[in-house]
């Protein structure tokens, strides 16, 4: 960040200079240099479209001495290719080349313009921006690259532009209803110099949707991250208002939200088990994605079933008119995708592995050999047109993580998932999908030793049909209609051999259906003010069949008095439900609203207010998610969990978007948290109700980040101030609840975040990258003293939460290196080396308290995952 | 059987090839001291079960070496017929015998302690343990290497839920290695207790003690073990509450636990 954009930052606040006397003496100025100049010596502002070319010297110099405004823009007016038109104190700038006008209409004859916007390898890009000059108006593209809007009869220029995409500008001539499919190329691959393009990377200033994040595939690659793993998962802790436990740790935490709150999309489906090898790599195959989006609040109403987050991961679509791979070879996995047609222009498949090998080192050891842990990812995607309006889609993937120690220990885990999509368009203004998505996680644990085998998961049979229906440019809706069918499988137990001493044993499956309803509309009130606003109205039905048992007093867990504690309350029945009987059900209405307001091109604010419920709940109490994933849903004794969020933000960008900012307050509570009694042992229990209060939680905060969009050197500053609290009271005057009943910090409170992430182009050869991120150390318990029981000394701890980890942060630097970029060859390689917590921080993933074993003394012990981590990978596509 | 923690050691294991540990100094605030009670009854078979001890401390500083023991206490165990077992103060400051303990199978008991003006109390039930029926030694094969595995089986009562407690000890050990099992999920079988150690060697002794426990003190060791082990991704239980009540004063409650078991002795010596 060097001082230009300070610079600009201090005139916005500081509002501009009184004299209204304009002199400049500019050597072949930019647009962008006439403009400073004028807006800094006079109160008046230039007003254009977003299109308008700002950074190109214009030919000529330019000098005006001691002239008032008229006379400046007659000076304009003359030597430039632009109409200067003054207006009050706005200053309207129109290029006198190209359409002129406004066109020629009648406002009766509307046509529909539509189209789909997609890369060189026939992908759609999503949220891509068609911006049409003569109206000063525009619209986005959704998942499938599609858009469409509701035009008069004449003749436009239409920009289209895309991150990381070089702009196309087409001429068209809307007589009847259009629909065009356009291809942008990737920005700088033929283009020899980086080239500046006016607001393509800005902030989104008008759309009311706020507390959302994109990031594409490229900028992930970029990232330095440990042992050169290009990593989804660990990308977004860079984002404001992202965190997670520490190093080698799964789920991440939004807003001070939990980590079974994300809604974890891939293509659609839900993702239970987000990482490998217990948290070290996200079970996401870089290569076979092509983006994703975050959102922390405002969240639309299309989404459902989580509260804190939903992260929309989308799979690469295949080219459709030639056969691609590309992969890398890295120093943990190797990465293999391919891609090409089913049948030219008609349909087309990607396929991606990826595998870990480090086990086969194990291999070669004579001691080791026996033992095997491996990870591995299969992505695919296939689309087939089957008519001028109808599309087939199918997603799936397949993930798994072994680790098998000598046959005695062995545990597998991982997902599977399906999904299959008809997109249907009934005409340029509506279409629909239908989706049919099938998701399991499941969890295998053989001991050998003790001679049993266990089995735990969770499967989601789901129905989905939305529809994007376009009535105006001003005007659009989303609506559908979803039901989701969830099977829990907490425990199958089976001993095996005849001298077992297990017996097996199935614990109580749970069933529920989860339908809902939404509509969500998108409307434009007037060039400043727009409004997304919505409704869903959730559904969770608990099923049978099962055996639900009934308590004294209707109470699962009660509490001791006596000694003070909760314990399991006694069941004095059980009802049995029929399979397919209601045990009991939960309905929400659940509202969103989002609203901007822009008071010019480069500045808005925006507010949103969503509230979301979530029915299932994973039962996990430690520190850190584990792989078991044990999900349980909502029922007679475990209430839905409710999200209220407020948000508020302020977004500005600088230099026509050459540098952006977006500031946000958030403030969100969570009723019916669920919490834990003390010592409470969720796994291979049947009567987890006896373990479970009910509590709640409540975050909030301050986001700031600040992006450099363009030029040679990339990257953002993000701040994040928050707090995570939660709170479990006592039921009655007579019970104290968990930790007196106080709010006490989450396990995931960061009071501070700061992330700083860079890229800088050096040449074509060489992109540097780099990252820094600054945490407040975790809450964490630290005993208060100790006291010796029955021979062991024993830590004795206080309050819950009280005391912090030591500050965690480390700073990575990467760099990517292609060789020959300029030879065009159908082999295009690179290499990325990477250096992970370069000053070797110790971080403290944990500090455990315990006595030392030899000298019997006491101690404090640090537990720190990485050091130094150097890494390289090599990356190729042909 | 606790899943939590043999999950735990393979992330540990997985962690094992990155990660470092070492020992850091980190100041830390001392609560008020606290009265410990550590009620301890085992009648061990083939005994009379006569020979008692109780012994009092509080709690102290976490870095202090030893912990402060409780004189001066009065200490009194009754039997529901109202017979009373007094309990002395030895030379051993914090120690307190008995030598006319009457052991009776399914007998509750009631501790009664004055100390410092208050006084605490609890009630138990004397629990019966069933024989350890066999000690089995095994060589396995575990990560690349060779380990001695003994195995204590016994008959679980298939009628009622059975909470135990094993204790290994052996001249390497500091501090008997603990298991507390639960018979959830072998209810009426014949179960078996595993026993591992990078140090048995042929020739080595080891005594188990092995003694059925009630349901809430199995509870209550298992907060005590989380706490002093304190795996990295497990979040220490908060003030471990026993089953001591003060009846002066509810606030200034005592911790440990006041339990009485039939115990099981059996030493093997490995071949």
């Amino acid at each position: 960040m060097k001082s230009p954009f300070f610079v600009t930052l201090f005139i916005f606040i500081v509002s501009k200079g009184f004299s209204q006397e304009i002199s400049m003496d500019l050597k072949n100025p930019t647009l962008r240099d006439i403009f400073q100049q004028v807006e800094n010596q006079s109160d008046y502002k230039f007003a254009h479209d977003e299109g308008l070319v700002r950074s190109k010297p214009i030919g000529t110099d330019l000098t005006i001495k001691n002239a008032d405004i008229v006379a400046v823009l007659t000076t304009l007016n003359d030597k430039l290719p632009y109409h200067f038109v003054l207006n009050g104190k706005n200053i309207a700038v129109r290029p006198k080349t190209g359409p002129a006008g406004k066109p020629q209409v009648s406002p009766s004859q509307t046509y529909t313009y539509s189209g789909v916007v997609h890369d060189a390898d026939s992908q759609p890009l999503m949220g891509a921006n068609i911006y049409i000059r003569e109206r000063q108006s525009g619209t986005v593209t959704d998942d499938d690259g599609a858009f469409s809007m509701t035009l008069p009869r004449g003749d436009y220029t239409v920009r289209t532009s895309y991150i990381g995409f070089s702009d196309r500008e087409v001429v068209l001539s809307l007589t009847r209803d259009i629909h065009e499919t356009y291809e942008l190329a990737i920005d700088g691959e033929e283009l020899e110099e980086v080239v500046v393009t006016t607001m393509k990377n800005g902030t989104e200033i008008k759309a009311p949707q706020m507390s959302m994040n994109r990031l594409s595939v490229a900028e992930m690659k970029r990232m330095p991250v440990v042992l050169g793993e290009p990593d989804l998962l660990k990308s977004i802790l860079q984002l404001p208002g992202v965190t997670n436990a520490g190093e080698a740790s799964s789920g991440f935490n939004v807003r001070g939200g939990a980590a079974d709150q994300n809604l974890i999309l891939l293509d659609g489906v839900p993702v239970f088990g987000d990482s490998h090898l217990f948290g070290f790599f996200s079970i996401f195959n870089s290569d076979a994605l092509s983006g994703l989006e975050l959102y922390k609040g405002g969240i639309p109403a299309g989404y459902g079933g989580r509260v804190s987050s939903v992260l929309d991961v989308h799979q690469k679509t295949g080219d459709d008119r030639n056969f691609h791979m590309n992969g890398g070879i890295g120093l943990i996995s190797s990465r293999l995708m391919a891609e090409g047609p089913l049948k030219k222009d008609r349909g087309s498949f990607m396929l991606a592995g990826r595998g870990s090998y480090a086990h086969l080192f194990l291999k070669l050891s004579e001691d080791l050999k026996d033992n095997a842990g491996y990870f591995y990812d299969i992505n695919s995607k296939l689309n087939y047109k089957l008519g001028a309006n109808k599309t087939l889609y199918f997603s799936g993937y397949q993930g798994r993580d072994v680790l098998d120690i000598g046959g005695e220990f062995a545990i597998r885990y991982g997902n599977t998932m399906a999904s299959m999509r008809l997109q249907q368009r009934f005409s340029d203004r509506l279409i629909s999908n239908l989706s049919a998505i099938y998701s399991m996680y499941s969890f295998t644990l053989d001991l050998n030793a003790a001679e049993f085998n266990w089995n735990n998961s969770v499967t989601n049979y789901g129905l989905k049909y939305d529809f994007n229906h376009y009535f105006s440019d001003n005007f659009k809706l989303n609506y559908g209609i979803h039901a989701v069918f969830y099977e829990f499988n907490p425990g199958t137990l089976i001993a095996k051999g005849e001298t077992s001493s297990f017996n097996s044993t199935q614990l109580d499956k749970k069933y529920a259906l989860e339908p809902s309803l939404y509509i969500d509309a998108e409307h434009q009130l007037s060039e400043k003010l727009s409004v997304r606003y919505g409704v869903r109205y959730s559904q969770f039905y608990r099923m049978g069949s099962e055996e639900i048992k009934q308590y004294e007093n209707g109470l699962a867990v009660v509490f001791n008095t006596d000694f003070q504690l909760y314990e399991g309350g006694m069941p004095t029945g059980s009802t049995h439900y029929r399979s397919g009987e209601t045990i009991n059900s939960f309905d929400n209405l659940e509202p969103r609203l989002g609203i901007s307001y822009a008071f010019n091109e480069d500045m808005s604010i925006k507010a949103s207010y969503n509230r979301m419920a979530q029915y299932i709940h994973l039962l996990a109490n430690t520190q850190a998610p584990i792989p078991i994933n044990l999900w349980t849903p909502s029922g007679p004794f475990i209430d839905p969990q409710l999200l209220d969020q407020v948000a508020l933000g302020y977004f500005k960008n600088f230099r026509g978007g050459d540098y952006s900012l977006e500031t946000e307050v958030f403030h969100k509570t969570v009723q019916n948290r669920i919490d834990y009694i003390d010592g409470a042992n969720l796994i291979a229990n049947n009567t987890i109700e006896q373990v479970i209060l009910n509590g709640e939680a409540r975050a909030y905060g301050l986001e700031v980040l600040l992006k450099k969009n363009t030029g040679r050197l990339t990257g953002w500053v993000a701040y994040t101030l928050s707090r995570a609290e939660q709170r479990t009271p006592g039921r009655t005057p007579d019970e104290p609840g968990i930790a007196n009943g106080d709010w006490y910090l989450s396990s995931y409170d960061k009071l501070h975040d700061i992330s700083v992430t860079g890229s800088y182009q050096l040449d074509d050869a060489w992109t540097l990258g780099t990252n820094f991120t600054f945490q407040t150390g975790r809450p964490v318990n630290f005993p208060n003293g100790q006291y010796e029981f029955d021979g062991i000394s024993i830590p004795n701890y206080g309050s819950r939460n009280d005391s912090r980890l030591p500050a965690y942060h480390h700073l990575d630097f990467s760099a990517t290196y292609i060789p020959k970029p300029k030879k065009q060859r159908n082999w295009q390689g690179e290499w990325v080396f990477s250096l992970y917590n370069v000053y070797s921080r110790k971080n403290a993933a944990s500090i455990n308290f315990r006595m030392n074993g030899d000298t019997g003394n006491n101690e404090a012990v640090r537990l720190s995952i990485f050091g130094i981590v150097p890494g390289i990978s090599y990356n190729f596509k042909f | 059987m606790n899943l939590y923690k043999r999950i735990s050691y393979l992330m540990i294991l997985a962690v094992f090839f990155t990660s470092c540990e070492d020992v850091i100094d980190i100041g830390l605030e001392t609560a008020e001291p606290r009265l410990v009670i550590d009620a301890n009854i085992a009648w061990v078979k083939g005994t009379d079960g006569s020979q008692q001890t109780i012994r009092l401390s509080t709690t102290t500083d976490y870095y202090a070496s030893e912990v402060p023991p409780v004189s001066g206490a009065v200490i009194l165990i009754t039997n529901s017929a109202g017979e009373e077992f007094h309990f002395s103060e030895t030379s051993e400051a914090g120690r307190y015998d008995c030598d006319h303990f009457v052991p009776v199978l399914g007998e509750d008991y009631r501790l009664a302690i004055v100390s410092n003006g208050q006084t605490y109390t609890a009630t138990e039930k004397l629990m019966d343990t069933p024989a350890i029926s066999a000690v089995e030694q095994e060589n396995i094969t575990f990560f690349g290497e060779e380990w001695i595995r003994l195995t204590l089986y016994y008959q679980d009562d298939p009628e009622v839920d059975n909470f135990y407690l094993s204790e290994a000890n052996a001249s390497f050990l500091t501090a008997p290695a603990r298991t507390l099992i639960s018979d959830e999920l072998s209810q009426g079988n014949q179960a078996r207790v595993d026993y591992l150690d990078e140090n048995l060697e042929p020739g080595i002794e080891i005594v188990f003690s092995f003694k059925s426990i009630s349901r809430r003190f199995f509870h209550y060791m298992t907060l005590l073990e989380e706490a002093s082990s304190g795996g990295p991704f497990s979040t220490p239980p908060a003030n471990i509450r026993g089953n001591i009540v003060n009846q002066t004063d509810g606030g200034e409650y005592a911790l440990g636990y006041f339990r009485l078991s039939e115990v099981e002795t059996v030493s093997y010596v490995v071949e």
